[in-house]
């Protein structure tokens, strides 16, 4: 038998499992019974193994270069956030300067030889510094732990954490879909319309039994909707679990970072937490997050 | 990398895309913690290290991959459980390797969504990429492309060739020269039985 165009694309139609199921049972006993068309059958077949060969040798070049990038910035679906952040910087910095200048409490006027630096817009690569969506305004946050130190540099720790903070885009806000996920439903609706004491209250309720996946999954946004929300403590307890994480280096390394940014803005209490995980980060120049600890260092130091 | 609610359809749909779309759909999958993490699992459960699981996740992406554009996914489960079924099934072939004298339990459910996976021998493999050598870089790019379904005239856009008909002749001269390789190399045969 010789091969031409028409055999040619017969054969390819069989390899790519393009015939139905009639036809490639016929084309099947044509092969058992003739030698020569089970041989061009074969030699087409390592063809396009060897074709897959390019294709898979580059996908492994590829998760060879994924593995040792840095975790990437946010964009995307999320660029809403970051147009609810630059409002809210302009009403932020509004409010600092009122604050900080007419009304500035007496006893930290009195402390001039602290150079505070003033204000200053993010490097392009992160996030505008924003209040998070929900928070308060300052005079009501009494629990908030930075009314022990002095107002302005509690601002700065805030503006800190928040400007270091970016949604991870890895996290799946896919609603439904997986079989079992029809229980994180709720809650992902939520986080995604930026409702997140409704977000808190749906992962809150989810136990282990939904599955270990599942589960984790739940706490993770459980801590973003912490955080988002404000409140920091207690997105630092969530994340502080993943950082503790034995099994797998992502999710540990992902812990610390998150957890850092979740105790910087109750600096005074959190100091020597923050400056190990800080040191941690900084230390590993293989972490995944090692590049923005290096940038939250730097602005740490000039803070002090 | 963009950000992107992925779904099923729009994860499978950037699979069978453009070189690009590919690697934004795959990268996510390499990133997404919950993929990775019930992989790496699922391998530590059964016997083997995390250093099993990473390699059994980068295989199942490989397999994943291949699958989708083979048409061999089905549609009959979600893409991450069809994805895990690959890994049982890619761990479970290399647990017998490892421990032969070892069972894997796997449960009955396991089997259900049965991956039609192939892997691609290591000998095979040394002996393709002789093969592949012969071919020169030009050729291989002609081909991986006419591996990913473009059309003869995307082929003869990217490579910045006259028309579809130029890539036609091109591809075709490039699964020639594969060809004469088997034909001189015949110890293909071997390899395939």
């Amino acid at each position: 038998m010789e091969m031409n165009e028409q055999l040619f694309d017969t054969i390819e139609r069989y390899l790519l499992n393009e015939m139905s199921v009639n036809e490639a049972n016929n084309f099947e006993k044509k092969l058992a019974s003739d030698p020569s068309l089970s041989e061009m059958v074969d030699m087409q077949r390592l063809e396009h193994e060897s074709l897959e060969l390019i294709l898979e040798d580059k996908l492994r070049a590829n998760m060879k270069g994924w593995q040792t990038e840095p975790p990437p910035p946010t964009s995307g679906g999320y660029r809403y956030l970051w147009l609810l952040g630059g409002v809210l910087l302009i009403v932020g910095i509004a409010a600092y300067w009122r604050w900080s200048g007419d009304s500035l409490p007496t006893k930290i006027e009195s402390v001039p030889q602290t150079p505070i630096e003033e204000p200053q817009l993010p490097p392009p690569d992160l996030p505008i510094a924003q209040d998070p969506p929900n928070l308060p305004p300052p005079s009501d946050r009494e629990e908030e732990p930075e009314q022990k130190q002095s107002p302005d540099l509690s601002k700065e720790y805030l503006a800190m954490a928040t400007g270091a903070y970016e949604f991870p885009q890895e996290i799946n806000l896919k609603a439904s879909g997986e079989d079992n996920e029809s229980v994180l439903d709720a809650g992902i609706t939520a986080f995604k319309a930026g409702d997140y004491p409704v977000a808190i209250t749906e992962f809150s309720q989810l136990k282990p039994d939904i599955g270990e996946a599942y589960y984790e999954r739940a706490q993770e946004l459980l801590g973003h909707s912490y955080f988002q929300s404000g409140q920091y403590a207690a997105a630092s307890e969530v994340f502080s679990t993943m950082a503790a994480d034995q099994e797998f280096k992502e999710v540990r390394q992902y812990g610390e970072w998150y957890s850092l940014l979740s105790l910087l803005p109750d600096h005074s209490k959190n100091k020597q937490q923050i400056a190990s995980l800080l040191e941690l980060i900084t230390n590993d120049d293989r972490h995944n997050y090692h590049q923005q600890g290096i940038a939250l260092e730097s602005k740490l130091q000039k803070l002090r | 990398m963009r950000n992107t609610d992925w779904d099923d359809k729009r994860l499978q749909q950037a699979i069978l895309g453009s070189t690009s779309d590919r690697n934004n759909a795959l990268h996510h999958i390499f990133t997404d913690l919950s993929w990775k993490s019930m992989s790496i699992k699922y391998v530590r459960s059964k016997g083997g290290n995390e250093q099993d699981g990473e390699d059994a996740f980068q295989e199942a992406i490989i397999l994943f991959d291949r699958n989708i554009r083979q048409n061999r996914f089905k549609g009959e489960s979600s893409l991450q459980t069809y994805f895990f079924a690959i890994v049982k099934w890619y761990w479970w072939g290399q647990f017998r390797k490892k421990r032969p004298q070892e069972e894997l339990t796997l449960q009955k459910e396991e089997y259900v969504e049965g991956p039609d996976a192939q892997l691609i021998s290591q000998e095979k493999k040394y002996y393709l990429r002789e093969a592949l050598k012969q071919l020169g870089s030009r050729c291989q790019q002609v081909l991986e492309l006419y591996q990913l379904h473009y059309s003869m005239q995307e082929i003869a856009n990217t490579l910045k060739l006259s028309s579809a008909e130029m890539a036609k002749k091109e591809a075709y001269s490039c699964r020639k020269k594969l060809k004469t390789f088997f034909a001189k190399h015949p110890n293909w045969k071997n390899l395939v039985k």
